[in-house]
């Protein structure tokens, strides 16, 4: 949301930032959290902000944990910078990724590059782990947030398995 | 950001960002302040131990809503009226004035006829022995040795009563703002790093803090057996200023290997010294640091250390000598949880390389 007319250029000088509670608070991991709980993530979150082509993290890298776009666009990318470059996703404004490294150990297994001048908010597998050390219910809300986000994910795959062996057959799907 | 003036920079550093290297010669020069003012590095060091020593008891209490700084001065409080109320106790058992004076004259005397009897028996059934000539040898440089530790002693106690007030101080400041601090620092790493930044440095907290809290928790333990079983030992032989010995013998146990010997040496140098303690006392002295020390291995140890470093013997014995060479006994109290910092970050290091170049 860009501000224009003359009042815009004079009160607002940077992209609109949405306060950090209520970019979490849409967020489906978050979504279970009190506001109290959700100012005690304001302050375990980091916030980072990436130029435009900067690598948020690279393919094979180990994962630390997840990012939420609060503003700016991020491209999802399979064989950055190579030949057989894919682009898997587009994510803008309000959305998440790189959640799995939430868990703990793992390697990346796409590469996330800033599209334009974004920021960033990280929460991260140390985050989490202080989190249920010191707020347990709280901790436990994230890790049930979590755990629904991936099934839905794995749902969402197996669909899409299905469709494929649907279309081609089981052997080609499995091949393919 | 500054183009045009990143361009040389980037070309004659490669990928490295410049931000990056600025922090890491900041850091450097920090660190070389910090060796430099060696007179802050004791309450510092000091005072990481005691707040590692009380986060698990700080994040308890922060659970049940109290803050970590009131948190961290009611476990301090709690801990410092029990330790009074326990000497208040014990006091009359623990021997507190049988000590009236140290000579150094007298243990290079006592030194010298013990172990010139030593020598006397060795000669007789060793007679290549006879040119090594040992008791003089070794008086010599035990009272020499006395001699300078007991001359620094008075500054050595001075020393103690400031950390005993800093200490708390520093380590309170440690406990309440600790993870604040550390938000700050790993929020002025370059994207590139941070990642890998933030996992390295929530292992080393979780290694370091493990061995630590569990070396405490050994040094505290072997302190009580030590006071119990020089207690015992006091029935027989007599055993004065137990409480300062096993207070000294608990400290050096947290140096790995040669702790116990630290301690027995303080507790032998000052039985020799002190007048009106006979020579059996150092025998008993030396009987109970053993008896305290195999009930350590046996018995402490194995149940309190389960978070180990996993260095190997010989790793640990040279960074003992590299510790204690630049920075004495702090050097060898330190020396065990630098390395294994420095292990993790080698192993986190060489896992990223290991991953980025794995064949897809």
């Amino acid at each position: 949301m860009k501000p224009d007319g003359i009042w815009g250029n004079i009160f607002r000088y940077g992209p609109r930032k949405e306060p950090l509670a209520e970019v979490l608070q849409n967020i489906p991991v978050f979504q279970d959290l009190s506001p109290k709980e959700l100012r005690i993530l304001e302050g375990v979150v980091h916030l980072r902000t990436y130029q435009p082509g900067e690598t948020v993290f690279a393919e094979t890298e180990p994962g630390a944990g997840m990012y939420v776009i609060r503003y700016g666009r991020v491209d999802v990318v399979l064989k950055h910078q190579s030949e057989n470059e894919l682009v898997l996703a587009e994510l803008e404004e309000g959305d998440f990724f790189g959640e799995m490294a939430l868990l703990g150990d793992g390697s990346r297994s796409a590469t996330a590059v800033a599209r334009e001048k974004s920021e960033l908010i990280g929460f991260f597998h140390p985050d989490l782990l202080e989190i249920l050390e010191l707020h347990p219910v709280m901790g436990a809300k994230i890790t049930l947030g979590l755990a629904k986000t991936l099934a839905d994910r794995l749902r969402f795959t197996n669909m899409q398995v299905r469709d494929v062996w649907e279309i081609r057959g089981p052997n080609e799907a499995v091949i393919g | 950001m500054c183009g045009k003036s990143e361009v040389p920079m980037k070309q004659l550093l490669g990928d490295i960002p410049t931000r990056f290297i600025a922090i890491t010669i900041l850091l450097a020069l920090l660190v070389l302040a910090f060796l430099t003012v060696r007179i802050l590095l004791v309450p510092v060091v000091a005072a990481s131990f005691v707040a590692y020593l009380f986060e698990p008891g700080v994040v308890s209490l922060q659970r049940r809503g109290v803050q970590r700084g009131p948190a961290f001065l009611l476990l301090l409080t709690t801990s410092v009226t029990a330790i009074v109320v326990l000497l208040g106790l014990t006091s009359s058992w623990l021997k507190f004035e049988s000590i009236e004076r140290i000579s150094t004259e007298d243990i290079a005397v006592r030194l010298d006829s013990q172990s010139g009897e030593l020598e006397n028996w060795l000669n007789k059934r060793v007679p290549l022995a006879q040119s090594i000539d040992l008791s003089k040898r070794l008086a010599a440089r035990a009272g020499h040795f006395a001699e300078t530790f007991f001359e620094q002693l008075p500054s050595l106690m001075t020393a103690f009563a400031v950390n005993l007030l800093l200490v708390p101080f520093i380590a309170y400041f440690m406990v309440r703002d600790g993870r604040r601090l550390r938000r700050r620092i790993v929020s002025m790493v370059p994207n590139r790093y941070f990642e890998m930044t933030l996992i390295v440095w929530h292992r080393i907290d979780q290694q370091i803090g493990g061995y630590l809290r569990g070396r405490l928790i050994e040094c505290m333990l072997v302190g009580v057996t030590q006071v119990v079983v020089m207690g015992i030992t006091s029935l027989f032989v007599p055993q004065p200023q137990i409480l300062l010995i096993s207070v000294v013998c608990g400290i050096t146990n947290l140096v790995p290997y040669v702790g116990p010997l630290m301690g027995a040496g303080f507790g032998g140098l000052l039985y020799l010294g002190a007048q009106g303690v006979p020579m059996a006392a150092v025998y008993g002295l030396i009987v109970a640091t053993l008896i305290a020390h195999l009930i350590d291995n046996i018995a402490i140890a194995p149940v309190v250390l389960s978070q180990n470093v996993g260095l190997h013997p010989l790793t640990v014995a040279l960074t003992l000598v590299i510790g204690g060479e630049l920075l004495g006994i702090l050097g060898l109290l330190i020396a065990v949880p630098v390395a294994s910092s420095m292990k993790v970050i080698a192993q986190e290091v060489y896992a990223n390389y290991q991953l980025q170049n794995r064949p897809s």
